[in-house]
């Protein structure tokens, strides 16, 4: 049996089907996805199952594995980031300073830097962590 | 002078320049987000004087460079780590606990530790280095 041939119908109602998915897809992404700036240097932060949820909101100390420290996408020595943090404090008293640290710095570097920042003042200090993969 | 009246189209953009776009953005919104799950640990260093005076009180637990781990002045076996602290803060969920690291001892094997307290049951927990 021969089903007869069938006519191609106006390009507009094929590719309608396509542009509905399209735009899903789209807005799908644009709705699930968080964006913010890259970091200045790359960081494997290490991996924890007891943490809460967390934010990149506050301020952001990054510490890479070569032990060097960025703060608002600028790399900076000791001096200069307890200078930065001080700024900080001056503008918001109660701010939470986070830091997110490659897992494979020395952790006795983690603790330094913790006690140059608490010397400032800073009261709160979260360490950014991700949820082990399973 | 009168200008022809237009007839509306069937169709008044083409479709193709709109999918176009309408790809493009998809791609970019696909490639520039990120879907990390962001998690925060809360932590404490204990440092200088503070740490001499009330440490006498406080479960030491030492983690060395070569991947040992002491409890106190006692070593112990990095699985039997679990056991023995869970025996010591069985009774004092509020013991302070202090964990130690020698340069040498990455982050992680720290936050690892900090996890294993936490999921006994530890709610002060804290870190420091070793001078």
């Amino acid at each position: 049996m021969r089903l007869p041939f069938r006519q191609p119908e106006e390009e507009a109602d094929t590719v309608l089907p396509l542009i509905n998915v399209v735009f899903l897809l789209l807005i799908f992404f644009i709705m699930t996805g968080a964006m913010h700036a890259v970091d200045y240097f790359n960081v494997n932060p290490p991996s924890s199952s007891s943490a809460i949820q967390g934010s990149l909101d506050d301020t952001v100390i990054l510490i890479g594995s070569a032990g060097r420290i960025a703060i608002d996408n600028k790399e900076v020595d000791e001096a200069d980031l307890q200078l930065a943090l001080l700024d900080k404090l001056a503008a918001n008293a109660g701010s939470v300073v986070r830091i997110k640290a490659d897992g494979r710095v020395d952790a006795a570097r983690v603790v330094e830097l913790m006690e140059l920042i608490e010397a400032v003042g800073v009261r709160r200090v979260m360490l950014l962590t991700l949820r082990p993969d399973k | 002078m009168q200008f022809g009246q237009q007839r509306p189209t069937g169709r008044l953009i083409s479709l193709t320049p709109l999918i176009d776009v309408v790809f493009i953005l998809l791609i970019f919104f696909m490639l520039a987000s990120s879907y990390l799950d962001w998690r925060s640990v809360e932590f404490t260093v204990s440092s200088g004087v503070g740490a001499a005076t009330s440490a006498q009180r406080a479960i030491l637990i030492s983690l060395r460079a070569d991947g040992s781990v002491a409890v106190g002045p006692q070593p112990v076996a990095e699985r039997a780590l679990r056991t023995v602290m869970t025996a010591k803060l069985a009774k004092k969920r509020a013991q302070r606990v202090v964990i130690r690291s020698e340069p040498g001892v990455p982050l992680q094997r720290a936050v690892d530790t900090l996890d294993l307290l936490r999921s006994i049951g530890a709610t002060n927990v804290s870190l420091s280095r070793k001078r």
